[in-house]
């Protein structure tokens, strides 16, 4: 008997009982195991993990079992009790105004005695390493501070399975390695059952011992990520698979379209794929695509930012965001700013399109200084996405919005929007609450409505966060259509494979300032950290590849 | 710092600042409630130098002075009749009587300052929470989400000002009618999100069971000490003012300015309660300086 | 239930024919006593919402709503005069009722004075939007509410009502605490805040007129996803 049994799981949401949520779905978990559900968004995953944890099932119709020890979970003596819950977004599930009150919130609810949580607050804090921020106020704290938090207070009250949706996806690359390094150590030194959604896969491929692929509510397969991985090459939607298993794959179809690889091989990390590159021949250094793209490249600014002084509070002490910043932006280019958090980068991009005023220093927009633009006229020229597309809707149709927008700029006729819509194939979200959309879909909606009134430079603010592989792939198509049209995009990101495939230059900023700036091949083979798998991967090597389709052409022209 | 004041439970703190309240707006008598301004006053200068109380100055000098001026101005009533302007009498009852009610709001207002000092957020809750605790859950999850809205408000004006809906340009009505649109996204986006607010709760067992509360704060020895002495100064001072000492009579005759010896002790009764966080402070003090000089 | 109803009438009725006989008696201490009367009621009504069961949802609605109220001054620093917090209350206690609106008002007041600093001034904001929103929910099925003229003069009412609400801690500080009215001193005083009153009023005015059919609508559409059914 395994330690959770989940035996023909059918759910239907109450407003949807054509389409199943989860449809026929069987699967067993181990005690101790470390599981990795991921698959496109609306496949199950959340709903999956919602079922299993009594005090947050969601309303609507259920047959099949979810056996935990053998109980079902109304049973006494099932410990469904012991299911601690992480959710997605760091922000919305503190509860308290101070960091002790939220670590204490759940304790008080089983209703402990003092002395009890005093013990079980301090020992945790001890373990996380966090007494300095007991006495903080939550909402000082990091993004990626907050999900710690969170982490923490369920953890209080000792379950012994965890179930994380998405746990990372809101946060950055170092955020999110260090909180899934927290959940191995849970899972490694004190044998906690994880389970956890997540579709970047790169990060936790390695350390899973069980990866589920699912798609339409089902199981489309599942065991141990090597098998998992072989077995979607062939199959299924290769988007999912890291790139350095997807580069050893390539290349081994290429050498024999019929060799069935032998599936203990396939790397997973960098370290393993060493290992095998070892063995494989490397001569070129082949970037000549490259090349033909940055002479099609206008040359002429489009924006150009002189010795630019920023800080949200005036007075001596307030830190200034952005300090001596010169920076340019070509016409028809798409830059990609990088670098950590609170380096400046969302504000650069605040200052350009006039939201903040600057204390110090010019920006020009076509040669014409910032100051001398109306709002209206910079409203039409430079299209601005937030981080969060939620924040962009006033409407509560995307029809409406669209309706809105073209009231507002004197659109009359409805067959631009129509063509937009259709060209970004959201045609079918029309009648739609933008708060129901999948983070793609919504995405894509904002984009229409930026894009209905013919702006001539796009400035996005991280738009892969929290996109799933399929979404992001489509986001990169768009990018380079709306180029080939003479968009000048203009965007931050935390996404280096991103910015990498997708980027004409990269900048990296660093308190205030960019410190390098070059297009991506340099960009990255001069960084030793922040730089993409590939490039880690084929280091030693003569190779120059950043991306994994670079790797394979360059693989391809060296073997031939 | 008066940090021994500070150390004590929340409660016998609260109990101080509301005895505090009570006792100006019954003792009305210019000379007494000068003491009382002067004992304040003291408290905030070995606190903090004033440093907290002069965010308040232009409030405190506008009402005091307003209250002052205009009192005179509208009151004709009274016996002493200072001069006539313009036929418009000004008495003396109306200028005692206005200098009590600036008296005793600015000390008021004073004491608010000293109070919001020492009675934080924290201290707050946690009282409520003895008292009401779903009312202070309420408030717990106002206060978190307070600083949330600020900074979603912050992004909304951001991406609304770039669409070109803006608060800053345009008519009063269209201005108007822009910000409450913000708010209308506010709204609209954190209800969406609160629910998971709510699932965060119920995963963390919320309404399952009885509630028991963390005690940040001990009621320890020396807080039943205290508090026995407040209160037995308290109910002196309430016997007396019932029985008609330490209170100006103003209409419709004017009582003699002057304070009786009975009405003398009372002061001092008086100034030995408002005094209380000095006390602690200085008897702290001494009981350090005593240790050291033993050793 | 109809029973229940008319006993709290009999009671309203009670305390009001007393008050008037108490202010009658010792018109000394009217003031005393009806800051009494009003104290009271606040904390009973806190003792009822102590006494209900209220689950996760319900109290994250009305801390989301309380916490919206709080900061909806914000976009409009740069326009004077505008009080929207007094709208959003009115919303809620339309939408969620008497006791929902009362609370949301009171919590509204409350967080926002611990956070910017108590003062004086506290408990009487605390009592005017809790009962912006108790009287909006009790309104709220009245034919007059549903038409255009009965929400004018909700707003207009409102403007003025929360100005006077809010001078009763000056007005104290006129008549001292012998609780002795004189309207010739009053009268200048209200004048000069009801500057300030009639921008409140007609702020409430442009909000209901331009905005409360969208936001009901909204509060509806969260009230049933909330699972918040009456």
């Amino acid at each position: 008997m395994a330690f959770i049994e989940i035996n023909n799981l059918t759910f239907n949401y109450p407003n949807n009982i054509n389409a199943p949520a989860l449809d026929e779905l069987s699967l067993s978990v181990e005690k101790g195991q470390f599981i990795v559900l991921f698959g496109p968004s609306g496949c199950g995953k959340s709903t999956l993990l919602r079922l299993l944890k009594k005090e947050i099932q969601p309303h609507g119709v259920l047959s099949g079992d979810i056996l935990f020890n053998g109980h079902t979970l109304d049973e006494e003596g099932s410990g469904s009790r012991e299911v601690g819950f992480v959710f997605q977004d760091p922000e919305n599930q503190v509860v308290a105004d101070q960091v002790l009150h939220e670590l204490a919130f759940g304790l008080e609810n089983q209703g402990l005695p003092t002395n009890e949580m005093r013990n079980r607050i301090a020992e945790m804090v001890h373990f996380m390493g966090a007494e300095h921020l007991l006495h903080r106020k939550t909402h000082e704290l990091s993004g990626g501070q907050k999900q710690q938090l969170n982490l923490a207070s369920v953890l209080l009250m000792q379950p012994s399975v965890l179930l994380l949706d998405e746990p990372t996806a809101q946060l950055d690359p170092v955020s999110s390695r260090e909180f899934l390094d927290m959940i191995v150590r849970l899972n490694e030194e004190f044998g906690l059952t994880v389970i956890m959604a997540e579709h970047r896969l790169e990060e936790v491929i390695s350390v899973a011992d069980k990866i589920v692929m699912m798609d339409n509510g089902r199981v489309q397969i599942a065991g141990n990520p090597k098998q998992v991985v072989n077995h979607i090459w062939n199959k299924a939607d290769k988007t999912y698979i890291p790139s350095i298993p997807s580069f050893y794959l390539q290349i081994t179809k290429e050498v024999d379209q019929h060799h069935q690889s032998v599936v203990e091989d396939i790397p997973l990390t960098v370290k393993e794929g060493k290992n095998w590159l070892q063995s494989q021949p490397f001569i070129d250094n082949g970037r000549k695509s490259e090349l033909n793209k940055a002479e099609e490249i206008d040359m002429a600014d489009i924006v150009r930012v002189n010795n630019l002084f920023f800080q949200y509070e005036i007075g001596k002490k307030a830190e200034l965001i952005l300090k001596e910043l010169d920076f340019s932006l070509r016409k028809g280019e798409i830059y990609t700013l990088l670098g950590g958090n609170g380096s400046g980068k969302s504000t650069l991009l605040k200052v350009i399109c006039g939201i903040h005023k600057p204390q110090r220093g010019k920006v020009y927009i076509y040669e014409k200084s910032l100051k001398r633009w109306t709002r209206n006229e910079l409203a039409k020229s430079i299209g601005y996405l937030p981080q969060n597309p939620k924040l962009f809707f006033i409407q509560d149709t995307l029809e409406k919005e669209l309706q809105y927008t073209m009231e507002q700029w004197d659109i009359e006729s409805p067959y631009e929007a129509t063509t937009l819509l259709e060209s970004l194939g959201i045609s079918h979200l029309r009648h739609k609450h933008p708060y129901d959309l999948s983070g793609g879909e919504l995405q894509k909606a904002a984009l229409a409505c930026l894009l209905l009134r013919k702006p001539e430079i796009l400035l996005l603010d991280e738009p892969t966060k929290g996109l799933d592989p399929v979404s992001k792939k489509q986001l990169g198509k768009i990018l380079i259509q709306l180029q080939s049209n003479g968009m000048t995009v203009l965007m931050t990101s935390h996404d280096v494979e991103f910015a990498a495939k997708i980027a004409d230059r990269c900048g990296m900023m660093f308190e205030g300032k960019i410190t390098s700036e070059s297009e991506p091949a340099s960009f990255f083979r001069g960084n030793f950290f922040y730089t993409t798998m590939i490039q880690r991967l084929l280091r030693s090597t003569p190779c120059e590849a950043v991306t994994l389709e670079e790797a394979v052409q360059s693989w391809k022209i060296s073997r031939n | 710092m008066i940090h021994r004041f500070q150390d004590f439970h929340p409660f016998l703190t609260f109990f101080y600042y509301c005895g505090a309240i009570l006792l100006i707006m019954l003792f009305q008598h210019p000379t007494i409630l000068s003491v009382v301004l002067f004992i304040i006053l003291v408290i905030h200068f070995i606190d903090d130098g004033f440093r907290s109380l002069r965010r308040w100055r232009v409030l405190i000098f506008t009402t005091g002075i307003l209250i002052l001026v205009l009192n005179p101005l509208f009151n004709e009533r009274g016996r002493n009749v200072l001069f006539e302007v313009f036929g418009h009498r000004v008495t003396l009852e109306a200028l005692i009587y206005g200098g009590i009610t600036a008296l005793s709001i600015i000390t008021i207002i004073a004491l608010f300052v000293s109070y919001n000092e020492v009675m934080t957020p924290n201290k707050l809750l946690f009282l409520f929470s003895k008292f009401l605790p779903q009312f202070a859950i309420l408030l717990m999850l106002t206060l978190r989400f307070i600083p949330l809205m600020k900074r979603r408000l912050e992004d909304i004006s951001a991406v609304q000002q770039s669409k070109g809906i803006s608060v800053h340009e345009g008519k009063w009505r269209s201005k108007a009618k822009n910000g409450l649109l913000y708010v209308q996204v506010l709204l609209t986006y954190s209800l969406e999100e609160a629910i998971q607010t709510a699932d965060s709760m119920n995963a963390r067992e919320y309404g399952q069971g009885k509630r028991s509360t963390y005690e940040h704060f001990r009621f320890k020895k020396s807080d039943g000490i205290a508090l026995a002495f407040l209160s037995i100064l308290i109910f002196i001072l309430l016997m007396g003012r019932f029985n008609g000492y330490g209170y100006l009579t103003i209409y419709p005759v004017m009582g003699s300015l002057q304070l009786s010896a009975l009405e003398w002790f009372y002061v001092v009764v008086l100034s030995l309660f408002y005094s209380f966080p000095l006390l602690v402070e200085g008897g702290g003090y001494l009981k350090w300086r005593l240790l050291k000089s033993i050793i | 239930m109809e029973n229940k109803q008319k006993l709290k009438m009999a009671g309203l009725l009670a305390i009001s024919v007393s008050l008037v006989i108490i202010s009658v008696q010792w018109i000394d201490y009217y003031l005393w006593f009806s800051f009494g009367v009003v104290i009271s009621a606040f904390f009973l009504f806190l003792v009822r919402f102590e006494r209900k069961v209220i689950d996760a949802r319900e109290i994250v609605l009305l801390a989301v709503l309380a916490a919206i109220a709080a900061v909806s001054r914000i976009p409009f620093a740069s326009i004077p005069s505008v009080q929207p917090t007094t709208f959003v209350v009115m919303m809620a206690g339309f939408v969620f009722g008497k006791e929902s609106g009362f609370i949301i008002g009171v919590v509204a007041a409350l967080a926002s004075n611990m956070i910017l600093g108590q003062g004086p001034w506290t408990p009487w904001q605390m009592i005017a939007w809790g009962l912006v929103g108790f009287s909006a929910g009790l309104l709220r099925n009245q034919t007059f509410m549903q038409k255009t003229w009965g929400k004018v003069v909700f707003g207009v009412v409102w403007g003025f009502l929360f100005g006077w609400i809010m001078n009763m801690w000056g007005l104290i500080a006129f008549t001292g605490p012998e609780g002795f009215l004189d309207f010739q001193v009053l009268l200048p005083y209200f004048m000069g805040s009801a500057l300030f009153d009639s921008m409140h009023a007609v702020s409430n005015v442009i909000f209901l007129l331009l905005f409360s059919g969208l936001w009901v609508s909204i509060l509806q559409r969260f009230k049933t996803k909330y699972g918040l059914l009456e």
